[in-house]
């Protein structure tokens, strides 16, 4: 493929004044809908609450579908528009604007959020329509699309930790929707807590690598060192010999262009140092060790971790499997189609980085491709149709991950976009499903609703198909892809060792993981569309809870079992379900309705009776994403077919400016590999199909029993939240309860000893008082007494207290200072 | 019959403040008209006497604030201090920062804290009021922490560089509006809430009275 | 010998001294709002220092202004609270509000 030119130039800025414009709208949207929603809903009616959230949705898609005009009108590797509001902070060398910049990159993120966002918000008219705090629900979401829109948008790391952040308390307040569910409500706090600890290491590969662009370094001899003054620009410094001596900006001038130097937050004097060789910055950063450790290494790696929490990689992926928590919008939206790639966009923005660093590269390929395998394996055995999806969405993350891993940025990405759409399709699919079917998500309990939702079933037959990776439909396209490139990739190092073999490792790993993607989706196909209706009448769950923790596991597993045997008698079921809708749903959802404008909503008031296609709002945006699902297929079709690189490849090549070396192979190899990856997906489709189809075969459930122990542990995903419980949360408790132990009888018995010696000591001073009449005694004994009221104080809870350890603690920093200077 | 010599005290002492004040401008208003600059003794000019003096005030008020048993004088030495700094201001030269300090830390924060001191202690407890407590760790970490900003403030080659003493008020209220407008507004709004905060915090308790 | 910018930072020093002192031993809460008032005065006069000596322009002096606006809106929320805990408890030392520590 062609590669980044050898000589990139400084990026051409173009001015863009309306790209606040963009975040704005659901900024908006998200603040009316929290201040007045509760009015509006209450006065006017749910229809005026999403009517805001979708109108301001709507805007900003025309706003980005503007700023893609103005992009498409410019020359290919001036594609970059800018648009800053204000200076926010300058410190020394720092300086942060709140600014937003668009390059083909970002724009692509901006039309996929903005785009899938308004066809969220619109399904979410349907799904949510018996939602009492509906408003809170669309308050929410433009909240998150306005935090996910300062995350691709941000022009600095300032701004898109910002947004970084902000989708994260989206993710949250989203998650924990219902939350009056205590389950619900645990989930969102554990995927908060999740995300700090990627956030964490997040932040401080930031940290590093701002730190590891100062220092002191001689541009490549053509190039001419400047200062930077900031009313004029750029101008010679004729004092300084070496301009990196003086405190303030910096610059190089290269081919007549001023390039700044120096630590920045701003991506594109980042991109412009690093890429362009003659200022010497990526010499540099190579050079720089830490500990022995290449520094790039380490900032790779470490923001990486960051990447982990946010985008559900091993081992910080336990938290998106039990977000499936939320509404299912909100897991369309957030946790498939555009917060959980945050993490692959970060590491593609900063592919120039990466490709500095095979250790990296190695990293990121090896555990994209370690959790592609090991999600998609727990994804066999999920009976929630959520779960499934929740897996095979790590799974996926995996494969993107795999793809800016090992250098096939534009794959990554594109793959980003193909999941985008067929997992958003799934997702709002399996939504469908669950409201048609009465807030089951069980699906043992489903079957043969091909007849009843026809429209659902078709749409994530097409979703299915895209992502199980057959020819035109756009999975193929992305997955191979990235496959291939990772089995072309032969520069990857593990900690520091080459590691030639790790390409076709992570390709085979990759095919099997692609084979076993192809056969848990057709299998959740069949077992929800196939076969005859399984479920009973109206349930008492509310809002489907997971019906198997793992705990509970083993107890369910007789009554799965028995399921497919009794699917004969279902007609009666389906007919009692019919005659007997639940009466206490019916109530709680009729107020709602009464100022409800979709009449054809009216029939999902009650709940019970057969399952039913979802309204219209529903089945259309259904049929726009697969669709979409389909027609994104067009921007990747590979040189091989056509002759020319793929549309998205060629669009993307300015913003991802890395040079990544591949191994070059026939013809024939990759139409054999591509010949492989479909093999995959037909391998992973004939066995669900036999398996699944129309829920008649036994052989599952045989299977089951034979290997019972094994299915129990991937049933239970490996025991890892159980892991977790035992290797970090009990520990910490444990820790947690030792203190208060060790409050309560080390540091009590502390200061009753402290008084105890203040006693002693006033004792004796009152003894050597009586014989030496000295001053400097009385001294002695009122400082006794003093450190016993200090230790005594220690856990006081008062201001003071604190106060001193502030005090004490920054006296503590400065003179350390002194020391090792 | 306490509290008669007390104010009996109270009018000499201040009586003798203005009489030092009048004397002392009276004997350096000369030297002034000649130029503040003109060295008294030495090089010791009167610029350096008034700095001397200010700095004085200012550091007195802040010891009797810390020091004092009364929280009455504590509140007094704080007036002092405050106008003291208002004065520093004055030296730096940052006129509009100056009279700001006087308007809002004199005639506002300072009045609130008397009013506070009013509300909160019957005048006849006034002075076992003010106890205080952990006395000696406190000076030693106060002493510390003061020897280390000496240190600082003395040893570290400050790369000085002097501007112009130009009057500030103008181009501070072009600054506020343009350059710092949204931190200008924030504080508004900010002043806004403490001033509802307030309000709602001491209200209810006066009400439930 | 015009003072410079150390015998500022002097002034100021002994100031937040003094104020951190106020802080640590006073019982009483308003006097612990006197000590705080000190301690941001000292940050003030050193704001105002090094705009002077060191940097010029005018935002050591805007952030001054703002110090001021802030501790205008500190004092008076923490006087209210101090007027409510006196309400609350019928005392003002700093010990007696202390009902968090369970």
């Amino acid at each position: 493929m062609n590669h980044a030119t050898q000589h990139l130039g400084p990026t051409v800025v173009h001015a863009a004044g309306y790209l606040w414009l963009i975040p704005l709208f659901p900024a908006v949207g998200a603040i009316i809908n929290s201040l007045l929603g509760t009015r509006i809903q209450r006065n006017l009616g749910k229809r005026w609450n999403h009517a805001i959230a979708i109108g301001m949705m709507t805007l900003s898609f025309l706003t980005a579908l503007r700023a893609f005009a103005q992009m498409v009108a410019l020359p290919g590797d001036e594609r970059f528009l800018q648009n800053t509001l204000w200076n926010m902070l300058t410190a020394g060398q720092m300086q942060f604007d709140l600014a937003f910049a668009l390059d083909p990159l970002s724009m692509m993120m901006v039309l996929i959020i903005t785009f899938i966002g308004t066809l969220i918000h619109v399904f979410s008219v349907g799904y949510m329509a018996d939602e009492p705090s509906y408003w809170r629900f669309f308050a929410y979401l433009n909240l998150f699309v306005f935090a996910m829109l300062l995350l691709v948008m941000g022009d600095n790391f300032a701004v898109m930790f910002f947004g970084w952040e902000g989708v994260g308390l989206a993710s949250y307040l989203l998650i924990s929707f219902w939350y009056t569910d205590i389950e619900k409500a645990q989930a969102g706090m554990k995927a908060f807590v999740v995300n700090r600890f990627g956030d964490f290491g997040f932040i401080l590969g930031l940290f590093l690598l701002f730190w590891s662009l100062g220092g002191i370094w001689e541009p490549r001899a053509d190039a001419r060192s400047v200062t930077y003054v900031p009313e004029i620009g750029y101008k010679a410094d004729p004092a300084a010999q070496n301009p990196f001596e003086s405190t303030g900006p910096r610059a190089v001038v290269v081919d007549g262009h001023a390039v700044k130097v120096g630590p920045t937050l701003n991506f594109r004097e980042l991109r412009d140092q690093v890429v362009i060789e003659a200022t010497g910055v990526g010499e540099h950063l190579r050079h720089q060790k830490l500990w022995g450790v290449a520094l790039l290494t380490l900032v790779g790696m470490l923001m990486f971790v960051g990447a982990m929490g946010k985008s559900a990689q091993l081992p910080l992926y336990v938290w998106l499997p039990d977000a499936m928590a939320g509404p299912t919008p909100v897991s369309a939206l957030i946790h498939a189609a555009t917060m959980v790639t945050a993490g692959v966009y970060m590491v593609a923005r900063l592919s120039y980085i990466y490709a500095m660093s095979p250790t990296a590269m190695g990293w990121v390929a090896t555990i994209g491709v370690l959790t592609a395998f090991f999600a998609a394996t727990i994804g066999f055995f999920q009976y929630d149709i959520k779960k499934v999806l929740a897996y095979s969405t790590v799974s996926q993350l995996g494969i993107m991950f795999i793809g800016v891993g090992v250098g096939a940025y534009w794959a990554g990405t594109y793959h980003l976009l193909t999941h985008a759409f067929f997992k958003a399709t799934l997702f709002l699919g399996s939504g469908s499903v669950i409201l048609g079917c009465h807030h089951e998500q069980d699906m043992r309990k489903m079957g043969g609703l091909k007849k009843l939702m026809p429209v659902t079933a078709w749409t994530y037959l097409v979703a299915t198909w895209a992502i199980a990776g057959f020819p035109w439909a756009s999975g193929f396209f992305s997955k191979d892809e990235i496959l291939w490139k990772a089995f072309t990739q032969r520069g990857m190092e593990l900690f520091g060792v080459p590691a030639p073999w790790l390409g076709p490792a992570i390709f085979v790993i990759g095919i099997l993981a692609a084979t076993g993607t192809s056969f848990y989706m057709f299998r959740s196909y069949y077992m929800t569309f196939t076969g005859h209706y399984r479920g009973g009448a109206g349930h008492d769950e509310e809002h489907g809870e997971d019906p198997h923790s793992a705990h509970a596991a083993p107890h369910h597993a007789p009554a799965a079992a028995h399921a497919p045997a009794a699917a004969h008698g279902h007609d009666d079921h389906a007919a009692h379900g019919h005659a007997a809708p639940a009466a206490a749903h019916g109530v709680h959802a009729a107020p709602a309705h009464a100022t409800h404008a979709a009449p054809a909503h009216d029939d999902h008031g009650h709940h019970g009776g057969p399952p039913h296609e979802s309204p219209r709002s529903i089945t259309w945006v259904l049929a726009t994403l697969a669709f979409g699902a389909v027609a994104v297929s067009f921007l990747g079709i590979p040189l091989l077919w056509t002759g020319h690189a793929p549309i998205l490849e060629h669009w993307l090549a300015p913003a991802l400016p890395a040079e990544v070396t591949f191994l070059h192979f026939g013809h024939a190899t990759e139409w054999l590999f591509q010949g492989m990856g479909v093999a995959a997906a037909t391998i992973g489709w004939f066995f669900a199909m036999k398996l699944f189809k129309d829920g008649q075969s036994r052989v599952p459930h045989d299977l089951k029993h034979r290997f019972f122990g094994f299915w129990t542990v991937v049933y239970n995903k490996y025991y890892v939240d159980e892991a977790y419980h035992a290797l970090v949360i009990r520990p910490s408790l444990f820790l947690a309860a030792f203190l208060s132990w060790f409050d309560q009888h080390v540091i009590d018995w502390l200061v009753n000893f402290a008084g105890w010696l203040a006693r002693v000591f006033a004792a004796i001073d009152d003894a050597i008082d009586k014989y030496v009449v000295d001053g400097a005694v009385n001294g002695v004994g009122g400082l006794t007494r003093e450190g016993g009221r200090v230790l005594r104080r220690i856990e006081t809870g008062r201001i003071q207290t604190y106060l001193y350890g502030a005090a004490f603690g920054s006296l503590l920093v400065v003179l350390l200072n002194f020391l090792f200077r | 019959m306490r509290t008669k010599t007390k104010l009996v005290a109270w009018t000499l002492g201040s009586a003798a403040v203005v009489g030092a004040v009048g004397v002392l401008s009276a004997l350096l208003s000369p030297a002034m008209a000649a130029g503040a600059t003109r060295p008294l003794a030495g090089t010791f000019t009167l610029a350096d006497g008034i700095f001397y003096a200010v700095a004085a005030l200012t550091v007195a008020g802040a010891a009797a604030v810390a020091f004092s048993r009364n929280i009455l004088y504590s509140a007094l030495g704080l007036l002092a201090s405050l106008l003291g700094a208002a004065g520093l201001y004055v030296f730096l030269s940052a006129d509009f920062v100056a009279v700001a300090q006087v308007f809002i830390y004199i005639g506002g924060v300072l009045v609130l804290i008397l009013f506070a001191v009013m509300l909160t202690n019957r005048i006849g407890e006034v002075n076992i009021s003010n106890s205080t407590m952990g006395w000696a760790s406190a000076a030693i970490l106060c002493a510390a922490m003061l020897g280390l900003l000496l240190v600082v403030a003395f040893d570290v080659p400050w790369p000085v560089r002097v501007t112009g003493g130009a009057p500030t008020t103008a181009p501070l209220g072009h600054a506020l509006l343009q350059q710092w407008l949204l931190p200008f507004e924030l504080a508004s709004l900010i002043l806004l809430a403490t001033l509802i905060g307030a309000i709602i915090i001491a209200r209810k308790e006066i009400r439930a009275d | 010998m015009i003072p410079t910018l150390s015998h500022y930072l002097a002034v100021a020093a002994i100031l937040f001294a003094l104020g951190l002192f106020t802080v640590l031993t006073r019982r009483n809460a308003v006097a612990v709002l006197m000590g705080v008032e000190l301690m941001l005065n000292a940050a003030n006069v050193n704001l105002v220092a090094f705009n002077k000596f060191m940097v010029g322009g005018l935002a050591g002096q805007t952030f001054a202004l703002f110090v001021i606006v802030l501790a205008a809106a500190e004092a008076a929320v923490g006087l209210a609270i101090v007027l409510s805990i006196f309400h609350t408890f019928k005392t003002i030392d700093v010990r007696a509000a202390d009902l968090m520590r369970e």
